[in-house]
């Protein structure tokens, strides 16, 4: 039915693809080599983004700008209103700032970040909605390093996968890939936050006598040696209590939203981690 | 120097790509540029041009994806292979051919990665949000087909011309 020809490069064709499947999954994923080559990738490849990402946030301020001045009266008027009301809660604010200074004091915590962060643009996504990664616009250069830990004031976002010298690529929580020793805040009992396929987070090898509830705040305990002690993760939205299994199954709802990312910090000392856990 | 601008082609292509999904609203999924790129080429280029181009995009697009590192380079040579002589049991226009052939070649994707998430966990979760992005890309790809069947066929076109007017040129 078919020539040997055809036989013969099919069965090649096959190969070099079994191969590559091989090595990608079990062997060249942890090389240098490949380091080095997702590298040269985001060097060659980020800046093109880089520059789409740009054009596409001028015709956006273009828009925004000037086509939107249409309603910017109507607007106006409703934010005057608005802004009436928020000076009330700004000075309600204050009180409450001044006294948990007060407080702070009293407790002798310390009111600074202990790391020290570089702020960064997402320039773009992973290319595959069964991947979720995204690309930066710092890199090495910036201080940024493999497993820098990435934040927003919300909660975690991910660690950084790979750095080029002005581009870092970062592996977002959500990610299946991606794992974060964890507390439940309340209790502190421990367990590791993974990402899932659907894009959730779960809560798992929680033993099934611990007390969670749906609602409980999820923080990292800094023990995995990436993420500082401390960082919001998400919360409890759902617990399965089966009749069998050493574990509960505990799904997180993520503080941070994952879709509309558009700065993050990138925590570059990673070496003042606190490893205590009380 | 036209493999360079081919090399430059495919770079720009991943740009695009890959910005413009970090901008499009998480309930329309942008699907993967690539795919037209790759099925052009195996449908309307010879295979000394192609092949070159298809590894190049699929290495690139596996280095700067979380998937593992090959997965792209596979879903590629795949649709090169099924496609590549495909025009002779199919006898239609080529741009309408392009066109259901870019929406098969999503749902081939899908089926490659499913297959490798598969592989790395054993388990992948039939969720229906997945079905809704395979079928977004879909009418992405159906919407967006005849457009890029234009821009390329023109891009390649101009390419050849100015090779056939500088091979006209030295001799």
């Amino acid at each position: 039915m078919f020539s040997k020809k055809t036989v013969v490069s099919a069965g090649v064709i096959g190969l070099v693809i079994l191969i590559m499947l091989v090595f990608s999954f079990h062997y060249l994923r942890r090389t240098l080599f490949m380091d080095a080559a997702g590298r040269a990738a985001l060097f060659i490849v980020a800046p093109v983004q880089n520059i789409v990402a740009t054009t596409i946030g001028f015709v956006d301020g273009i828009w925004e700008n000037y086509f939107f001045l249409v309603s910017a009266a109507r607007e106006n008027e409703a934010l005057r209103k608005r802004l009436a009301e928020a000076v009330g809660q700004v000075d309600a604010c204050r009180e409450i700032v001044i006294a948990n200074e007060r407080l702070r004091e009293y407790v002798g915590l310390v009111n600074e970040i202990p790391y020290q962060t570089v702020a960064a643009e997402v320039i773009s996504r992973d290319p595959s909605p069964w991947y979720r990664t995204l690309v930066i616009n710092k890199g090495s250069d910036s201080g940024i390093s493999k497993g820098c830990p990435v934040v927003l004031p919300d909660g975690i976002v991910g660690h950084v996968l790979t750095a080029s010298s002005r581009y870092a690529r970062v592996l977002l929580l959500i990610d299946r890939n991606c794992s974060v020793d964890a507390l439940v805040q309340r209790t502190r009992a421990r367990g590791v936050v993974e990402g899932t396929a659907g894009g959730r987070c779960l809560l798992n090898y929680m033993p099934r006598q611990e007390d969670v509830i749906t609602g409980d705040i999820i923080i990292s305990s800094g023990f995995d040696g990436i993420f500082p002690k401390g960082l919001s993760i998400g919360y409890v939205s759902k617990i399965i209590r089966r009749n069998t299994g050493l574990f509960q199954e505990i799904e997180l709802a993520p503080f941070v939203d994952f879709e509309r990312i558009e700065e993050v910090m990138v925590i570059i000392n990673p070496q003042l981690h606190d490893l205590e856990v009380n | 120097m036209p493999v360079l601008i081919c090399f430059l082609w495919g770079i720009i292509l991943i740009g695009v790509q890959t910005s413009l999904v970090a901008v499009l609203p998480v309930y329309l999924p942008f699907y993967n540029l690539l795919i037209p790129y790759v099925i052009f080429l195996s449908l309307f280029r010879p295979a000394s041009e192609a092949l070159p181009q298809i590894f190049w995009v699929g290495l690139v697009m596996g280095m700067l994806s979380g998937a593992p590192s090959s997965v792209y380079l596979i879903v590629f040579i795949i649709l090169f292979l099924l496609f590549r002589n495909i025009k002779t049991y199919f006898q239609l226009f080529d741009s309408f051919l392009f066109v259901i052939l870019i929406a098969v070649g999503v749902v081939i994707e899908h089926l490659v990665f499913g297959v490798v998430s598969l592989l790395q966990n054993f388990a992948v979760e039939p969720s229906l949000f997945t079905a809704y992005v395979v079928f977004i890309h879909f009418i992405w790809a159906v919407i967006t087909g005849p457009l890029l069947f234009a821009v390329f066929s023109r891009a390649f076109g101009g390419m050849d011309r100015y090779q056939a007017r500088r091979s006209a040129k030295l001799s």
